[in-house]
């Protein structure tokens, strides 16, 4: 089965590829020898790699971090020209992709390997799966829209995704933890410079000023683990007696950063600010990505070492969880930016997740993991649906657009079927997930279900009511140009969509992966 | 006065104070001593951070989340403060400012050069308090120190501002002087001898005096309130000696030939750390200089090193690692923002994007670096700032974790003003006779002659 997968991604990696390619003979700037061979020796590369077994070295899983770091390197010590910054870092994304994305899929599932450090199984490889596939999509939805200090944003997003890959593969909390406020530092810098916006500086500081606010809660707790206990590997902390004051206490105080990073309600306010005042791709690299660290923590680190903290803390995270899925809905309706309703549906649908996750059961921690998967494709495409219109109209207010659909057809469908995917329409990622999560708490509490479920009708309204402002009905007098989708929007798009609907179809054999894995790491930790 | 004091000294007022030399000359010169003392302070070269890196503490067995006063109390301590280390390394940061501070003053040589005599002066009235445990040539010292200190504050006497600040702090660091004369002689009277390492009992009430005066001179609550109205209106050079080099050999004689005044006076110095950590972290947020941001970093740094000094041995360790990070980043800063020739950061910071990409970052970069964030050596310093006391119980770690977020929030403002604010004035590259250059250099020369001598 996963030589299957295997053939199916890099199929998607070579048609994928060949629309970039045209993009070279379309626009000069863009157009080099250099693109077309190492277009045949990527490919070539990537398919052997995908025969032969992939290696398990932890030098493999720091390849992205590394490549960045060659990446500065090389602009900042040699005479290449700016200009051609995104057309290197687009094959050093994919570099990364062949070879974390083959490894993470060349994995075993069920086993977990310790290796130098890092910690391989079915719980964080889907993350490091995710961050590999939607790195090249940011750089290429860049290409167009970011026209100054082009050298350090693409450094920056570079090492974003390197840091990632680690954080989603780190046994050692403290290492996590450290990898975590890293985050914070370049994209601080990428909304402060980048955004296309007056309020950008005041979004990234409170955006610094809300993920650092947190690690006050946390650190106290690594600097007991580590100068009292003896450890902060998770390996060995599952192994020691906590008290249950101590596992109440810590779970508590750790769960406070990871939601601020989630986001749940009330401590989501960074949030809208920081994707209206990013630039595009920005938006698809924070909520397709780093919100994903906050509940990978929950599901890696809290539940497993403090599960006496969940018994404690779970009913009133769970009500938490539960209202910032209502209220982040709610909140979708009445917004008149369009990024502002993406922004919110991801406060619900990420909610939705840490429900799932509270539930603390094979199940809802697999729903989970799949609702992040599909959360991650459908909102950096739907992120990227709204960099294409903001490029040509430059606003991003609602009542500004109509009647797209017959001035952006193909951009039309791709944005029809990414808010189907938003709003959990089956045959989707989001349906697979939401309905796993559901079925867990129906299974427990039908009212928490109920609840919870509100958000597939709410979802409903806002995503169809979007759609329909903006691509249906009489053409407003701004969108009057025919301006069709450029190849790299092409291909940002299709892959956003392609993985919405993969993972609607092919969900049963991950499940099944996933399920195992927690089930293990579960039953283990959650004694009776 | 070791022969390194002497040279040090007879040098400087031979290159400095003779006539008809140069400007380069005396670049030159400001740059020797300081890689020279630094090199014969150090033994040769020695990239102190190594030695001063933090391993894991013993596993704990009681599975408590940890108590107070477990590990901190007097009782704990039992006089086994001080002595820990040499002051190597100190030694090296005060050498350091002096070469960050001389080449600021050089670089309006139109002020004649009594300010970098007077910097020399002090910065060797600071070395010999490292090598003394006499009272009353502590005394001498501390005074020969200050005094150039206040002068130099002063120096610039058609600035009203700093006249004003002067003032301050002269009046102000009398009175401290008083206090430790009362001090000293309540000490001398009790034990019969001037030499701290022969006291056999640490008077109380002595202690006590003695503990305001390393308060105020270190800038920590409550004793701190001289501290941003006399670095708010003080050029870079000058800033660089009362930020770090008036406070370094400070912080070596309270866990040094001071130390029993911590074990004697345990609960003032433990209060005085809490105010400080709790002072700093509020009173910074609302600063609009960076002399007046500085000042608040060194009340809050100064409470974390005086609670560290309150663990006794077992935070020992983790107090210098801490205080060699704290000084050597904020040397850094200073000789970085030294750009420009003045403090106020409103006006000024928006014009650092001028010199490229990698000047706002490198700003950035030491503004994360004092404010603790991972994964810089800051952050390192504050896991081992909290490691250090970790004896006091879990409660209080997260109160100082807490506190400690505040400041890298208001030093990242001076990041953003680095990094985002557009340009407000016309500004020139520093020119390689920068202060930048000389802390770079020194760095650089420490790192490479400890490599050398390592191999």
């Amino acid at each position: 089965m996963s030589l299957l997968f295997k053939n199916l991604f890099f199929s998607f990696v070579s048609v994928f590829s060949g629309l970039f390619s045209r993009v070279d003979e379309s626009r000069e700037r863009y157009f080099s020898w250099f693109n077309q061979f190492g277009l045949v020796l990527l490919l070539t590369v990537g398919v052997g790699l995908s025969w032969v077994a992939p290696p398990a070295g932890v030098w493999l899983w720091l390849t992205p971090l590394g490549g960045a770091l060659l990446y500065g390197l090389i602009f900042g010590f040699t005479w290449i020209d700016p200009a051609r910054a995104g057309s290197w870092a687009w094959w050093f994304s994919l570099v990364g992709l062949l070879l974390v994305g083959s490894a993470s899929l060349g994995h075993p599932p069920g086993g977990a390997t310790l290796v130098g450090g890092l910690l391989l199984d079915s719980l964080g490889l889907p993350y490091v799966f995710l961050t590999v596939t939607l790195l090249p999509l940011v750089i290429l939805a860049s290409l167009d829209s970011i026209r100054q200090n082009q050298v350090t944003y693409y450094f920056w997003v570079l090492f974003l995704g390197g840091v990632l890959v680690l954080c989603f593969c780190v046994e050692d909390f403290l290492v996590f933890y450290i990898l975590f406020e890293i985050l914070g530092f370049p994209m601080f810098l990428l909304i402060g410079q980048h955004g296309p916006r007056g309020q950008r500086v005041s979004a990234a500081y409170k955006f610094f000023v809300y993920t650092f606010g947190g690690s006050a809660f946390i650190l106290p707790v690594l600097v007991y683990l580590h100068w009292g206990v003896g450890s902060t590997g998770v390996v060995d902390l599952r192994g020691y007696q906590f008290t249950e004051y101590e596992q109440a206490l810590f779970f508590g105080l750790c769960a406070l950063p990871f939601g601020v990073k989630i986001p749940v309600v009330p401590l989501h306010l960074w949030l809208p600010e920081a994707h209206v005042e990013a630039p595009t791709p920005i938006s698809m690299l924070l909520a397709g990505l780093l919100l994903k660290t906050g509940g990978y923590a929950f599901l890696r680190f809290l539940i497993p070492l403090f599960p006496y903290g969940l018994y404690v803390w779970g009913p009133a995270l769970t009500g938490v969880a539960l209202f910032s899925v209502v209220f982040g809905s709610l909140y979708a309706l009445v917004q008149v930016d369009i990024k502002r309703i993406i922004a919110y549906a991801s406060v619900a649908h990420i909610s939705l997740v840490l429900v799932g996750i509270l539930t603390a059961t094979p199940g809802g921690a697999a729903g989970a993991t799949y609702l992040m998967l599909a959360h991650g494709y459908t909102s950096a495409g739907l992120f990227a649906g709204i960099g294409t219109l903001y490029d040509r109209y430059h606003t991003r207010t609602i009542r500004a657009y109509g009647g797209l659909a017959g001035v952006i057809p193909l951009g039309g469908v791709t944005f029809f079927i990414l808010s189907l995917g938003n709003l959990s329409f089956p045959f989707t990622g989001g349906f697979t997930g939401e309905f796993i999560i559901l079925a867990e708490l129906g299974r427990s509490n039908l009212v928490v279900c109920f609840l919870a479920g509100g958000t597939v009708f709410l979802s409903l309204v806002y995503s169809m009511w979007l759609f329909n402002r903006l691509w249906w009905g009489d053409s407003s007098a701004r969108v009057t140009g025919h301006t069709e989708l450029t190849p790299p929007e092409v291909g940002v798009l299709f892959w956003c969509t392609g993985g919405c609907l993969l993972l609607g179809w092919g969900g049963s054999v991950f499940v099944d992966w996933t399920r195992e894995c927690y089930a293990q790491l579960l039953y283990t930790s959650l004694g009776g | 006065m070791t022969p390194l004091e002497l040279g040090l000294l007879g040098a400087g007022v031979l290159l400095f104070g003779a006539f008809q030399v140069s400007v380069q000359a005396r670049w030159g010169a400001t740059l020797g001593l300081a890689l020279g003392g630094s090199f014969l302070t150090l033994g040769g070269g020695n990239l102190f951070l190594l030695r001063w890196w933090p391993t894991p503490g013993e596993a704990h067995s009681t599975g408590v989340v940890g108590f107070f006063p477990s590990g901190g109390s007097p009782e704990y301590v039992g006089g086994q403060a001080g002595w820990v280390y040499s002051g190597g390394d100190l030694k090296f940061i005060l050498l350091f400012l002096f070469s960050l501070a001389g080449v600021g003053f050089l670089r309006h040589p139109a002020r004649g050069v009594e300010p970098l005599l007077l910097g020399l002066v002090s910065v060797v009235a600071g070395l010999i308090t490292f090598s003394v445990d006499n009272l009353i040539l502590l005394y001498l010292g501390l005074e020969l120190q200050a005094l150039c200190l206040y002068t130099l504050v002063g120096f610039f006497k058609f600035q009203e501002e700093r006249t004003d600040a002067a003032l301050r702090y002269l009046l102000s660091g009398s009175l401290v002087s008083g206090f430790m004369l009362w001090g000293f002689a309540r000490l001398y009277g009790g034990n019969g001898t001037f030499q701290a390492g022969e006291f056999l009992g640490w008077d109380s009430l002595g202690s006590a005096w003695v503990l305001g005066v390393i308060l105020f001179k270190v800038g920590a609550a409550p004793f701190h309130f001289w501290a941003p109205v006399v670095y708010t209106p003080l050029e870079w050079g000058t800033l660089a000696l009362t930020t770090g080099a008036a406070k370094v050999n400070l912080w070596y004689l309270l866990v040094g030939p001071l130390g029993g005044v911590v074990t004697s006076a345990w609960w003032p110095t433990w209060w005085a750390g809490l105010l400080s950590v709790g002072v700093g972290s509020i009173g910074g947020f609302f600063q609009t200089s960076l002399g007046g941001v500085l000042a608040y970093s060194g009340v809050i740094n100064g409470g974390y090193l005086l609670l560290l000094s309150t663990a006794g041995v077992g935070g020992s360790f983790f107090y210098g690692y801490y205080l060699v990070v704290y000084l050597l980043s904020t040397a850094l800063l200073v000789g970085l923002l030294s750009v420009w020739g003045d403090t106020r950061f409103e006006t000024q910071f928006s014009a650092w994007g001028k010199l490229g990409v990698a000047f706002p970052l490198v700003v950035y970069y030491l503004t994360l670096n004092l404010g603790g964030l991972p994964v810089f050596p800051g952050f390192f310093a504050k896991l081992a700032l909290l490691g250090g006391l970790g004896g006091f119980g879990f409660f209080l770690l997260w109160g100082v974790v807490a506190a400690s977020v505040v400041p890298a929030v208001y030093y990242v403002a001076v990041g953003v003003g680095a990094l985002f604010k557009p340009l407000g004035t016309e500004i020139s590259p520093p020119g390689w006779p920068a202060p930048v250059v000389v802390a770079t250099l020194v760095v650089g020369f420490n790192g490479v002659t400890t490599l050398v001598v390592g191999m």
